[in-house]
């Protein structure tokens, strides 16, 4: 009987324990007369149980007394808040957010959207805005967003690899990554740093070749060169609420965006 | 309308010691590390909505500071790798005679881990080091298990060659690539 070569990935699955019933007795029988494999083996064993060992110490290390402070008191000030979203049953109407699409899923937006507007006056631009193609970009009118509309930034979106700034005007466009929604369509987070207008942190996705506005958090005079955390905080909880996948490698982004 | 089994604010506090250990060899800083466990913190309360009573608490959390980690090296990737000396030295609290002494004789696991890229590395603490499973760790990183398997499969080989784990003495010498 020949015998029956494995690769590296087959023989750590076995030393895993995560490798199927079959192959596993393969392997069983295959060690018995090879001690090469046996050694290939042992050293995917070794590998998990060193590693483990080696970074074993920082679990025991303390965690700062002021990081379990500060945890436990965002622990609090969430009881507090699902307590009175509780006792209200409906969010107050005058924050500052606004919610242009009813079709979205409420009561994920809610849960994170309250605690932001007193700090943020922050704009949610529903699945509704299409950045090109379309006319007009009916949900952003009369707001800051209308101009996240021009043609330049949708060009940017398709073909520009995010860590990488877009001069546009008297804008700057920065990209700042690709991932997946849920549905599998393309989405992009990006920066509009504007001179004399508050700076924009948007996500925007990419149906049937039109990228679709998804998110525009508005940043009020904070000046030109950065947005506050808060802004970025809330596309950040937006994106956890669409279940966006992690961001794309720069290849995987290349190939998605059809980039050579 | 809460998960009726543990709630996530119940959990976070007893979780801080795995979560921040995972901060640390993810990012190579402690710093960086405890605010990043701060911000995944509050992320997960906003959205603890989302945890799905019944899967891991412990993947969800590590999903979300990975993402907030990989979040904050594209905002801050302005130009050149943005590794940092120091920042490593940290990690494994030794002295600059780390690096002459690695050139000669081989690497404690901890600095061979520290070395190891970020896509093996990350793959390596949530299998190695913190038992997640390869379906689990596929998910935390959205990649699929296939590349989990790889990756960690290359990441064990250069673990073992830069530390010397090696129990048959007589292996063949071919290397798994240098670090």
């Amino acid at each position: 009987m020949s015998r029956r070569e494995f690769d590296d990935e087959t023989l750590m699955a076995f030393a895993d324990g995560e490798l199927d019933a079959e192959t596993t007795t393969a392997i069983e029988e295959a060690m018995g007369s090879d001690d090469t494999l046996i050694a290939r083996v042992a050293t995917f064993m070794a590998s998990r149980a060193q590693a483990s060992a080696a970074l074993k110490p920082l679990i025991d290390e303390p965690v700062p007394e002021a990081l379990t402070l500060s945890v436990q008191k965002m622990i609090d000030a969430a009881r507090q808040r699902d307590n009175a979203a509780v006792e209200a049953s409906e969010p107050p109407a005058q924050d500052n957010v606004v919610a242009f699409q009813p079709g979205a899923p409420r009561k994920v937006s809610s849960s994170w959207a309250l605690p932001l507007a007193a700090s943020l006056a922050a704009v949610i631009v529903g699945a509704g805005g299409y950045l090109a193609g379309k006319a007009g970009a009916p949900a952003s009118e009369g707001f800051a967003v209308a101009s996240i509309s021009d043609p330049a930034i949708t060009e940017a979106l398709g073909s520009t690899a995010s860590g990488s700034d877009v001069a546009l005007g008297d804008a700057t466009m920065k990209l700042v990554s690709s991932f997946r929604d849920e549905s599998g369509a393309l989405c992009r987070e990006f920066e509009l740093h504007r001179a004399s207008k508050p700076s924009l942190v948007s996500v925007a996705c990419r149906t049937e070749q039109q990228w679709d506005l998804r998110l525009a958090v508005a940043a009020p005079t904070a000046g030109q060169d950065y947005v506050p955390a808060g802004a970025s905080e809330t596309v950040d909880a937006y994106l956890t609420t669409i279940h966006a996948g992690a961001p794309l490698s720069e290849a995987d982004e290349k190939k998605a965006l059809g980039l050579p | 309308m809460k998960g009726d089994d543990v709630p996530v604010s119940d959990r976070l506090i007893a979780f801080l010691p795995n979560l921040r250990r995972f901060a640390i060899s993810l990012c190579r800083s402690r710093d960086l590390a405890d605010d990043l466990v701060q911000a995944a913190c509050e992320r997960a309360l906003a959205s603890q909505d989302r945890f799905e009573a019944g899967t891991r608490f412990d993947a969800w959390m590590f999903r979300i500071l990975r993402n907030l980690w990989i979040d904050h090296v594209r905002r801050t990737k302005t130009a050149g790798p943005r590794e940092d000396i120091d920042d490593r030295q940290d990690i494994v609290g030794s002295s600059g005679e780390r690096d002459v002494e690695a050139r000669l004789t081989l690497k404690s696991v901890a600095v061979a881990i520290d070395e190891l890229v970020d896509e093996q590395r990350e793959v390596l603490l949530l299998v190695c080091i913190e038992d997640l499973s390869y379906k689990e760790a596929a998910e935390v990183l959205g990649i699929p298990i296939g590349t989990v398997m790889s990756r960690l499969a290359r990441a064990r080989k250069n673990l073992a060659d830069a530390a010397g784990i090696n129990p048959a003495a007589d292996r063949s010498p071919e290397k798994g690539g240098k670090i």
